[in-house]
């Protein structure tokens, strides 16, 4: 099941992630302010992140925008302002006319852009780093991007007809490998080989495929360098990976890294390679509760033998614990409710 | 010749150092100096001899490490090292005095003896040259030198006998130049260096020359060795008794003293009708198109896929993404290296070399049949699937082995090539069918395809169709 085929309220690792994209950008207010720069993003319909970036950061400047004219629509309905925009358009055009668009919005100049690409299509990976190194061309000093994009291995392969035998594991591999590569082989990492079309090691191979874009968007010789700030994979069904990053004047770099601390922060990836997992069962309340008085000062192996079971959604509590440590703040409550 | 007038003096017309230092560091990329040192490396295997004609591995067993950061670069081979002599009178001179003679061993691609001080220069004001092929030695490049308008002899000292014992040269350069600092500093540059080395070498490293290149962190962590990236084309056994097929061009042969050896063909099927459309759009596959030209296994030209390589040219049309599964590679070759086309840099050729310009003659040929097919197939892409049938990769050495096999005819343009054209598959309807195309109104379509399939997602080409058949039928039903 694709992550966009489920609910948005049923996906507490997305949520997760975009409050960790939330934390690290109240973080980087510590580097220049985000009040007056521009909020870009596809938004899909709820907006959720282009409502969170107003309350929390207090954005006016707002773009939402998707190919699909019936999400433009219920975007329209739902914006949580008045200054959000909400455009028909497709990535490519609109990373191609960014400065015009933002001039067709009334925000010529701004303070600064922040860009989300919260791609799904894990057979368009091609394009959609083509599209991260054209976008990081286009932008100065200051402006972040984030991309979101499919990180599961079985994604590189058309599903098997039912009934037919599965391939074996290596074979698999050995073909996720050449579809991947023929769709970004010039960005792939040089070592790379099919024993990384693991859950684990894909998005590693992505990751510094973008950091291969990067470059040459943004050559060493350059004015400018793309500093990636945070890596986080995650999967509600299917794994995905996003990047957050700032564009930096090349001298500027160790300084934005200092003045972030980013090293006191968990989720954060000065280099390409530094790819955190983000591990969010669904809780019951009172198990939340229970977790969140602990974890601070209990080891993880108490806390299980308290809750007296070892997984949750599949997922093993010892090794979810080592990461809800540096999260908990954000996990999101979801309550029933009649209105 | 003035005769008359009486001699007051002289001017000065020697080179300046700075004029070398700065001048001729300016117009290379670190990248092709630094490959200028492996293909140090590389003619020492060839110079030294052990390395074997028609051995398919005469270079297992030799390596080069390369070690970046941002204080020092280190390169280390172990691949016979510098004759003392040699050391004395050339390899620090600037350019191969006439004295030394032409390589004459084998086919190396060092022809102007400004590689490694080229190098040396674009790295760092400060090096060590150690070297043991009989008598070991170093050389050392200090800043003063450097700095210093003179061309003075470079001090030579002995080499302790722990030192290089599989004969072999390290070069070491430390104060680098801010620039090579920051392209040392940043991991995804050195990983773009390892790609180029990839391709650049890959016919070297197929052959079986180990090279590594990392930060002493990565070498910490026991990088691998560089996988050469591969060269391959299709082919596939021929069907329907007409004996066309999908399969190599190959030409073969001498131009003059070079040998040349050309093969062309596709290295993916052809894009399918969806992927072409999105192909107009943005390019969203890899693209491997495009001719490789190497000479004595140096690869020069990388995919080019300009007039360099003979796209556009004549009645070759340009490249486009159509174009995309169309590749080549040409591989020159000649004891001689003054003879090949090669440029100082080594990456791009000198097109004005004859050499050159016939081998471009060939390449065109094959250039225009594959896109001649590529087009063919175009107006009938439902039908592409059945020219795959069996179809399998021939890598580089099985391709080299074809012309013995090959029933091979003589190329009447160029004396001395023998070439092979295979015929490629035609679409039979080409000749009875004609291709429909039209834009209609998305309303209309989806209207079209819930009464034709019931499915509004239904692709409009397929909705289309249906409509025209439907019609057709009760026509023809009408007319009975």
């Amino acid at each position: 099941m694709s992550g966009a085929s489920i609910p948005y309220h049923l996906r507490p690792h997305k949520s997760v992630d975009r409050r960790l994209f939330l934390d690290l950008l109240t973080r980087f207010e510590r580097w220049r302010p985000l009040a007056d720069y521009v909020y870009v993003s596809m938004g899909a319909y709820p907006l959720e992140d282009h409502k969170l970036v107003h309350r929390h950061l207090g954005i006016t400047r707002l773009v939402a925008f998707d190919r699909d004219e019936g999400i433009v629509a219920r975007q329209k309905f739902n914006k949580p302002i008045e200054t959000c925009h909400c455009l028909h358009m497709k990535s490519d055009a609109l990373i191609s006319s960014l400065d015009n668009i933002l001039t067709d919005c009334s925000f010529p100049n701004p303070a600064g852009i922040i860009i989300w690409l919260d791609y799904t299509d894990p057979r368009q990976i091609g394009q959609q780093i083509r599209e991260f190194e054209s976008l990081s061309d286009k932008l100065r000093a200051g402006d972040l991007i984030r991309i979101t994009v499919n990180a599961q291995p079985h994604a590189l392969l058309d599903p098997e007809a039912p009934g037919r035998t599965p391939l074996p594991a290596t074979e698999k591999r050995e073909k996720q490998f050449q579809n991947l590569k023929r769709r970004i082989g010039e960005f792939l990492p040089s070592e790379s080989s099919p024993d990384d079309m693991t859950l684990e090691g894909l998005p590693l191979t992505i990751s510094r495929s973008f950091g291969a874009a990067a470059l040459k968007a943004l050559p060493v010789t350059g004015r400018y360098t793309f500093c990636p700030l945070s890596i986080i994979r995650y999967a509600d069904g299917e794994q995905m990976l996003s990047i957050t990053g700032a564009v930096v004047a090349h001298d500027d770099k160790d300084a934005l890294l200092e003045r972030l601390d980013l090293k006191a922060w968990p989720f954060a990836s000065p280099d390409w390679s530094d790819v955190h997992q983000l591990l969010v069962p669904a809780l019951t309340i009172r198990e939340r509760l229970f977790l969140e008085r602990g974890i601070m000062n209990k080891l993880p192996t108490e806390l299980v033998s308290e809750l007296g079971f070892d997984a949750a959604s599949d997922i093993p509590i010892e090794e979810f614990l080592k990461s809800y440590k540096s999260y908990y703040r954000f996990y999101p409550t979801l309550l029933t409710a009649d209105i | 010749m003035i005769e008359d007038a009486e001699q007051i003096g002289t001017a000065v017309a020697s080179p300046t150092k700075d004029f070398f230092v700065r001048m001729l560091t300016r117009d290379i990329e670190l990248q092709d100096a630094l490959l200028d040192l492996l293909d140090n490396c590389v003619d020492g295997i060839v110079r030294t001899g052990p390395a074997k004609a028609g051995d398919p591995r005469p270079y297992e067993g030799f390596k080069a490490t390369l070690t970046m950061d941002p204080e020092h670069f280190i390169i280390e081979d172990n691949c016979g090292g510098i004759p003392i002599e040699v050391a004395k009178k050339y390899a620090f001179a600037m350019g191969r005095p006439p004295a030394a003679g032409g390589d004459g061993h084998g086919a190396t691609v060092g022809m102007y003896g400004i590689g490694m001080k080229r190098a040396i220069f674009k790295l760092g004001t400060e090096a060590l040259v150690e070297s043991r092929h009989d008598t070991g030695f170093v050389v050392e490049f200090t800043p003063d030198w450097m700095g210093d308008e003179k061309w003075d002899n470079l001090p030579m000292f002995g080499l302790s006998d722990d030192k290089l014992i599989d004969r072999g040269t390290r070069v070491e350069v430390y104060q680098l130049n801010d620039e090579v600092k920051s392209y040392f500093s940043d991991s995804a540059w050195i990983d773009d260096f390892r790609r180029t080395v990839a391709r650049h070498y890959s016919l070297i490293i197929a052959k079986g020359f180990s090279v590594t290149i990392g930060s002493t962190e990565e070498f910490m962590r026991n990088i691998p060795p560089i996988v050469a990236a591969e060269f391959k084309l299709l082919q596939t056994i021929s069907g329907e008794g007409s004996g066309n097929r999908i399969a190599p061009f190959v030409y073969a042969g001498k131009i003059g003293d070079v040998d040349v050896e050309i093969f062309a063909g596709l290295y993916r099927e052809l894009l399918t009708e969806a992927e072409a459309e999105e192909e107009e759009e943005t390019r969203g596959t890899s693209d491997d198109a495009g001719w490789t030209v190497a000479c004595n296994d140096r690869v020069v030209i990388w995919k080019d896929k300009t007039r360099l390589t003979g796209w556009g040219e004549a009645t070759v049309p340009n490249y486009h993404g159509q174009f995309i599964a169309i590749t080549g590679i040409v591989l020159l070759r000649c004891d001689d290296p003054k003879k090949l086309p090669l440029t100082t840099t080594k990456r791009g050729i000198d097109a004005a070399s004859n050499v050159y310009s016939e081998a471009k003659e060939l390449m065109r040929e094959a250039t225009k049949n594959l896109t001649s097919f590529t087009n063919k197939w175009k107006k009938f892409p439902q039908k592409l699937e059945e020219i795959y049938q069996d179809s399998d990769y021939l890598d580089l050495p099985a391709l080299r082995s074809l012309p013995s096999t090959l029933q091979m005819t003589t190329s009447r343009k160029i004396d001395g090539i023998k070439k092979f054209e295979p015929k490629y598959p035609e679409p039979e309807q080409e000749k009875t069918s004609a291709r429909v195309s039209f834009v209609a109104m998305k309303s209309d379509v989806i209207t079209l395809a819930k009464h034709f399939f019931d499915d509004t997602k239904v692709k409009p080409g397929v909705v289309g169709e249906a409509a025209f058949n439907q019609t057709l039928k009760v026509i023809k039903a009408g007319k009975k």
